[in-house]
């Protein structure tokens, strides 16, 4: 009679080979040959691979491995283990908080200075989230001062600690800026006019003089409008967050010489408003 | 050493986990590897003097049209 263990190895040798996933650790070029260490933590030298399905094996790239007529060969990249890191979140306050603001006199004569404020760290949360865009209505002039009617155009700034704020060698899947559309006024202070976030990049280090002048090549973007008590996450382009981690901008600003775009949008409250407006959402996974 | 998947090396598993080096010829995604990403998953890596982040390669751009001038209330 057969024994189990006999039978056992008869059906072994029965099956065929199964295709297998490994790492290449080193490429031969000159003998057309690959190392492999495959997910068991074996490793198998001199293996040939499919040059035309797979024409430049590199160390490092996941592979699979098939058998062939003559032996195993190395027959394509395979897809990268998905790796389960969890995303982690971390919300920043503005390190700066550029408010500007310039009176536009409705009679032609001169405008008046721009920038005016610089909060950061010192200053309380609701300063450093203050943000405001848009041209405002005329506003009643001074006929004693003999000043007359005037509009104001505004602009915000903002500088955040982006690379400080994530773990050296993480990898920022999202980065975004919370808004809530405090006041609007169009037609009138506090109206319901829906308002549409108008997005740009800058890069002032330090309170800016004159009109603002926005980074070229990033923005405006104008996002979705909202209205009073809306919040809006908005999604900072990838291209941007390079271009911040490089220092190439300095942070985003919102601007529009447009009295249908004029608004509030976010500041903390100073009731305890903790939804994180005017602060930046950051997401993203690894790091030391 | 073996010449079969069955079989384990423990110089070149060894050598699987060591740090890749990096010189001035070393190809972007080698230098990628060596920074521990994967040259798959990320889209941009900036290097300064105190940290090394990445921008994923799924970075969910913003669905908004760039606008190529300022807005103005005829918008």
């Amino acid at each position: 009679m057969t024994s189990p263990a006999a039978i056992r190895r008869m059906v072994a040798q029965m099956l065929p080979a199964q295709p297998r996933f490994g790492f290449i650790t080193a490429v031969d070029t000159g003998q057309q040959l690959v190392t492999v260490a495959f997910e068991d933590g074996s490793t198998t030298t001199s293996l040939s691979w499919a040059s035309s399905a797979y024409p430049s094996p590199a160390v490092g790239d996941r592979v699979s491995v098939v058998p062939h007529t003559t032996g195993w060969l190395v027959v394509s990249k395979a897809t990268p283990r998905p790796v389960l890191v969890p995303d982690q979140q971390v919300l920043v306050l503005p390190s700066h908080n550029y408010g500007g603001e310039q009176e536009i006199p409705t009679d032609g004569s001169a405008p008046g200075a721009w920038w005016w404020a610089d909060t950061d760290a010192t200053d309380s949360d609701f300063s450093r989230t203050f943000i405001e865009q848009g041209l405002s209505d005329a506003q009643a002039g001074d006929t004693e001062g003999h000043r007359p009617p005037y509009n104001y155009l505004h602009a915000t700034a903002l500088t955040y600690p982006l690379a400080a704020s994530v773990p050296s060698g993480a990898t920022i899947s999202q980065v975004q800026i919370i808004l809530r559309c405090s006041s609007t006024f169009a037609g009138g202070s506090g109206s319901a006019h829906p308002v549409a976030p108008i997005m740009y990049a800058h890069t002032y280090t330090a309170l800016p003089s004159g009109a603002p002048a926005w980074a070229p090549g990033y923005g405006p973007i104008r996002f979705p409008t909202f209205i009073i008590g809306e919040i809006q996450v908005l999604t900072v382009p990838a291209a941007w967050v390079t271009a911040w981690l490089a220092s190439t901008i300095a942070g985003i600003g919102f601007y529009a010489p447009a009295t249908s775009l004029d608004a509030f949008f976010s500041h903390q409250d100073s009731d305890g408003d903790d939804s994180g407006t005017g602060q930046l959402l950051i997401t993203y996974s690894g790091g030391s | 050493m073996t010449d079969t998947p069955d079989g384990a090396s423990d110089d070149t598993a060894q050598a699987a986990t060591d740090p890749t080096p990096v010189d001035n010829t070393t190809p972007p995604v080698d230098v990628l590897r060596a920074l521990g990403f994967d040259p798959d998953t990320v889209r941009s890596v900036v290097i300064t003097s105190t940290s090394v982040v990445a921008v994923a390669a799924d970075y969910p751009d913003p669905p908004v049209p760039a606008q190529p001038e300022e807005p103005t209330d005829a918008d």
